[in-house]
This record gives C-alpha cells, structure tokens and sequence, in this order.
C-alpha cells in the first residue's frame, strides 16, 4: 500500500508528462479515495494550467530594430572570425615576425653548434668589457656558453622553427580563410 | 550571388534568412556580415521575450534585458556550440542576465506589481476581472519564489523546455532541478493556498 506522499510524486510525473498507465491508473484510484491529495492534484493542475495559458506580450518590432541598431554598429567582424588572435595588428605582426624567425632559426643552424658557443663567448666577453665592474656577470655567461649547449641549441632551433612554421599557417588562413568560409554558406 | 546586400540593411529578416538553418545563419554573422543576425533575432525573439517576462515581471525591465541578451548571444556567438539547440543556449544566456537584473533589484525592492495579465475577451467583465486576478496573485506568487525554484519552474511550465535541455541551461544535475521543480510547484501551491480559500 502507498502512502500519501508516494502518490504525490506519482501527482509530480504526471505533471512532468513522464507517468506511466499503471502509475496513473494507480493514481487516479487514490485520488478519488483522498481527498488531501485530490486537493493537492486540483490546485496543481489549475496553478500550472494557468501558468501555461498565460500569454506574454509580444516584443515590439521597434526593439528588433533597436538591437540590430546595435549591432551593426558594433565594430567586431575580425573579433569574431579570428579567436585568439584578434585584431589586424597582430595578423601583421604575425607576418613580419614569421620571415624573421626562420631567418634567425637558419642563422643558428648555419652558424653550428661550436661558432654559436664561440659567438655566445665572444658575447658576453664584450658585455664583461661594457661591464667591468660586474665580474659576476662575465663568470655567469660566459660559463653558459662553455657548457654543455648541443641539446640547447637543437631544441632552440627546432622551437623556432616550428613557430615559424605554425605562424606562416596562420598568416595564410588569415588570407584565404575567409573566402573558403563565405563559400560554404552563399 | 550576394545573399545578403545592402537593401537588406532595414534589419529585417529577409526571406533567405528564413529559409536558412541557425548554424548558416551564425556562420554568415561570423564571417563579418552582422545584418544576418537579424534572422536569428527574428527567430528566438520571442522565446526570449516570454522568457523574461515570466522571469522578471517588470515591464520597464524588458527591453533592456531583451537587447542586452542578444548583444551578448551576438558577441558571443564564436563560442556557440551547435551540437546544442540554439534556443538552449540563448536561453541560458537569458536566465543569466534576468538573475543578474533580479539580484540587482532585490536589494532594491520586492516583487513587481505592475503586471498587466491578458484575459480571454468571450468573458464577461466580471469573470475577466477575476480571471485577471487570479493570474496576477499567480504571477505574484511565482515572482516571489527563490530564483533556484523560479527558474526551472518558468523553463518547464512555461516555456516548455525539457528536463534535458534544463540541465544545459541551468547547469545543475538532473537530480537537483527534478528536486527543485518538485519544491518550486508545491511552494506555489502553499503560497497561494490560503488566499485561495478566503474567496466565497
């Protein structure tokens, strides 16, 4: 036997629309017999009912115009085409950075691992003369330049390139993306 | 072919835009050509209207929240994921910014009572005037209860959405907005209760 409050989330699916026949035979039984969940059921129905059938007022075609106003005036169609990189400054500083990277990726493989080391030295020798009185500095780098760089200067190289790589991807999506788009929905 | 030309400038959705899916519609907004979106305006305006209405009440609010929800949808459309129903998430965004607005205003005042309620003109002055009544002691009532029991009550009751499409939306386990419809339906049947019983 079920109690008063196992029917009434039998009442709750009914109003979900989600009870089977059984439960609603089943329910209708116990509410002709109770007359506290009759009450329940009844209020229910009119109070949900009434909620239904209300109708709200229609928005006015003035508003419509009023958001598109807006809109249109927004200054935002590269914001929305190019997420994360989001305006025309950075797709130029993309393309004006991308030749010098690989320029700079070449020079660094050109140059070979023993005249980089030999350059890095050369380097922080004159940043030690500029710099005389900094001996700290001189030990620190030029102790850099010495060690070990084989894999350094490898993973270097390799990230230079790939940035390269992926930012001349980019330039050129920037350019012809578009006109792929457009013809995917005309 | 240009779908989309200048003459269409007048913000109305023209007749292509009705033929055209949400995604199309969006892509199009995407590519740069904004005057689309007054397809999707065109198409979820009311849904989202209803929906503020019945969550907030307060006429003067409306319009305000009504452009405020498609400036967002628009702003944010990059962002739409269209394995969902577009009428999910601009829904979302709606009972956002109508939580946000009655977050504001209840610090500032209580429920609204300037609701004009529209009666079914068969009836007689009397009937509509009580049938007004009733619907506003309704509303009143729903306006009253926490916004975690308004909202999934409006979404269901309302506005029709499923269960499902109440989880996306709202963004609470199914369990917990099956728990709190349950509430919300007997917290509005205990507030208007004893009003009730007092009419002859």
């Amino acid at each position: 036997m079920m109690s008063c409050e196992q029917y009434s989330d039998l009442i709750m699916l009914h109003f979900d629309g989600n009870i089977s026949e059984d439960q609603k035979k089943s329910m209708e039984k116990h509410l002709t017999a109770c007359q506290q969940c009759r009450e329940l059921f009844l209020q229910l129905d009119y109070v949900l009912d009434e909620l239904k059938e209300a109708v709200p007022p229609e928005p006015g075609r003035e508003i419509e115009e009023m958001v598109m106003s807006r809109i249109m005036s927004l200054n935002d169609p590269k914001d929305n085409r190019y997420p994360g990189f989001t305006s025309m400054m950075g797709i130029l500083f993309m393309a004006a950075t991308a030749p010098l990277l690989f320029l700079l990726g070449a020079v660094v493989q050109g140059m070979g691992i023993a005249e980089f080391t030999l350059w890095g030295r050369n380097m922080a020798e004159s940043l030690s003369d500029i710099l005389i009185d900094f001996q700290v500095v001189y030990h620190i780098l030029t102790g850099v330049f010495q060690s070990e760089l084989f894999s350094v200067v490898n993973g270097l190289h390799i990230i230079l390139t790939a940035t390269a790589f992926f930012t001349a991807v980019l330039v050129l999506k920037s350019v012809f993306g578009e006109k792929q788009k457009n013809v995917g929905v005309s | 072919m240009e779908l989309v030309g200048s003459q269409t400038f007048a913000f109305r959705a023209s007749e292509t835009h009705n033929q055209m899916t949400d995604y199309e519609l969006i892509s199009i907004c995407l590519s740069g050509r904004n005057e689309a979106f007054s397809g999707i305006i065109a198409r979820y305006k009311k849904l989202v209207h209803a929906t503020i209405y019945n969550l907030i009440g307060d006429s003067h609010d409306i319009n305000d929240l009504f452009q405020e929800v498609f400036l967002r949808a628009y702003r944010s459309l990059k962002t739409y994921n269209p394995d969902y129903h577009f009428s999910t998430w601009i829904t979302k965004i709606t009972v956002n910014i109508c939580l946000d607005r009655i977050r504001k205003k209840s610090q500032e005042q209580g429920a609204a009572e300037d609701i004009e309620e529209i009666a079914d003109e068969r009836m007689n002055p009397e009937e509509r005037c009580i049938m007004e009544e009733q619907r506003r002691r309704i509303r009143k009532a729903v306006a009253a209860l926490p916004e975690q029991y308004r909202v999934p009550l409006v979404l269901f009751h309302q506005e029709g959405f499923s269960y499902e499409a109440m989880v996306d939306i709202i963004g609470e386990p199914l369990s917990i907005i099956k728990n709190r419809l349950y509430r919300a339906r007997l917290m509005l049947r205990s507030a208007l209760k004893p009003e009730k019983e007092t009419i002859p």
